[in-house]
């Protein structure tokens, strides 16, 4: 194979998306006058967009919009409207309601008589995702194992309620200290320290020991059952006292997703979960965390913030507090193993 | 002669969205749009699929629909449109449909190459296409200069490609 040292740079920054309008057409220059360059150019391409596909976020999007938001051609040949960038942002039940549709036609079509564990399981997924979007709270004790996490140290309590709603969750831990915390829309972690203080986390500013015990609570179960309908092979299977028992292996074995399986175990009468098994790396860390259904109550919006947890007179800490400042308001509360829970900065006092 | 009903229609553009967005990707050569095409060849082949005669050759059919619109988004969008010849595009898409045939061969060689790569070299890959990382934001999470992530970038497609070749040859010469 031809090493022009141009062709490789120009080819490389082409691949990365930071080549220059004169700098592809010297490419194509060179691709239009070597049959070896043009060679390598397509299979490069090609070799990107597997990549991509691959290891990126899988997108069934268009091919499901176009089926869900187009009659069927028999219906009406004649004039079926397109908008050329039907693209997402989806909106909250879009996808559903278009992954519903195509999954249905496509299980009827692909999917014989052995798969068709696989179209109920994707239609008890479904079912469940909107059983988990009514204004009902549903209150899980979690259970979770552990492989060694000697150079994280972080002690789990043995006490602890996740409350969700639809893709909302606030979490109540039960050891050395009561809190409870949860996460904004942008990632960031707000926990209570006592009745009437709470601070404020955002993703970026997170230790690793806090981002850890984030990863392994947090339950946004609409993300998450819609990944499962997304990247993930289910099969059912009939469980116990009226469940059924869906198992998500995801598609490719070689992808990098932290959840690498999970049991659900669905309410056949009121399609809610029952039970949710997740087996992750966390952190480099193998876990199995276990999500059990004890309680189910009307959801109370306040409790979804950290206001909702506090009594008057209260403080709330956010970005607006110096970094230190909140890391010693932690400490003070869980103590001096809670260090590292915010990352430290250079322009911190030592 | 009808034609498909529409769900095998569906089942046919779905089994074929790999070799289409492949195809599309190396007509438009940018990736930036190439999501908005399939989006377009998707739909045109929805709405056209009254035109296909069922039992003939799908990709035949599909493969000239994506061809004509990624020629055609070329020409009213691209800033690049000057920059490709229609005998280069021409020669860029047969040798697309060529490769496209084995696509499925290559997926599976790819597979085994990934997960025979360092953990370094994985890494990288991982942050440019799982965490879908631009190459200023590797560099930074790394700490390494931009251009050095490039030729490393650059290598291990070129050590992949080689690996794929290989495993093709060695399974009856697919390539």
């Amino acid at each position: 194979m031809t090493a022009n040292p141009r062709f490789v740079e120009l080819m490389s920054k082409l691949l990365d998306d930071v080549i220059s309008e004169g700098e592809l057409a010297e490419l194509t220059a060179l691709a239009s006058a070597d049959p070896n360059f043009r060679s390598q150019f397509v299979d490069h391409l090609l070799l990107d967009t597997l990549l991509q596909e691959d290891l990126g976020q899988e997108s069934l999007t268009a091919l499901v919009d176009t089926v869900s938001l187009n009659p069927p051609p028999q219906a009406s040949k004649s004039q079926v409207v397109i908008n050329p960038r039907l693209r997402l942002p989806v909106q909250r039940w879009g996808w559903l309601v278009a992954a519903t549709i195509a999954i249905a036609i496509l299980s009827a079509f692909l999917f014989q008589s052995d798969r068709m564990a696989i179209a109920s399981a994707t239609q008890l997924v479904q079912a469940a995702i909107h059983t988990h979007a009514a204004a009902i709270e549903r209150i899980y004790v979690v259970e979770i194992t552990r492989g060694p996490t000697k150079e994280l140290q972080v002690e789990l309590p043995k006490d602890v309620r996740v409350a969700t709603q639809g893709d909302r969750f606030w979490v109540q831990m039960r050891g050395q200290r009561e809190w409870t915390w949860g996460r904004n829309e942008q990632g960031a972690i707000w926990m209570t320290l006592g009745p009437q203080q709470a601070v404020i986390v955002e993703a970026e500013e997170m230790g690793m020991p806090l981002r850890y015990i984030g990863d392994l609570y947090t339950l946004n179960l609409e993300t998450l059952l819609t990944s499962f309908l997304k990247y993930y092979q289910l099969e059912s299977s009939d469980g116990p006292a009226g469940t059924t028992i869906i198992v998500a292996n995801p598609r490719r074995q070689w992808s990098n997703r932290p959840l690498k399986r999970a049991t659900i175990e669905v309410d056949r009468e009121t399609k809610a979960i029952r039970k949710l098994v997740l087996e992750r790396e966390v952190e480099q860390i193998q876990s199995v965390s276990i999500f059990t259904l004890v309680d189910s109550r009307l959801a109370d919006e306040s409790l979804y913030r950290p206001e909702g947890h506090l009594t008057e007179p209260y403080k709330i800490f956010g970005t607006d507090t110096q970094r230190f400042d909140r890391r010693e308001r932690i400490m003070n509360w869980f103590g001096s193993r809670a260090d590292r829970w915010l990352r430290k900065q250079d322009s911190e006092p030592k | 002669m009808p034609n498909s009903n529409p769900s095998q229609i569906v089942s046919l553009i779905a089994s074929h969205q790999t070799r289409l967005r492949g195809l599309v990707r190396c007509l438009l050569v940018r990736s930036s749009d190439v999501e908005d095409v399939l989006q377009e060849v998707n739909s045109v082949l929805w709405e056209k699929s009254g035109e296909f005669e069922s039992g003939t050759n799908f990709w035949a059919w599909a493969s000239q629909m994506a061809r004509f619109k990624a020629l055609n988004h070329i020409r009213k969008y691209s800033r690049d449109r000057l920059v490709f010849d229609n005998a280069l595009l021409d020669e860029l898409a047969d040798l697309a449909c060529q490769r496209l045939a084995h696509i499925e061969d290559r997926r599976q060689a790819l597979e085994q190459c990934l997960n025979q790569l360092p953990p370094a070299q994985r890494q990288l890959i991982d942050l440019r296409y799982t965490g879908g990382h631009a190459i200023d934001s590797i560099a930074q999470i790394i700490g390494r200069p931009q251009a050095s992530i490039c030729q490393t970038l650059y290598r291990i497609r070129q050590s992949l490609l080689a690996c794929i070749e290989s495993k093709l040859e060695a399974d009856g010469g697919l390539s």
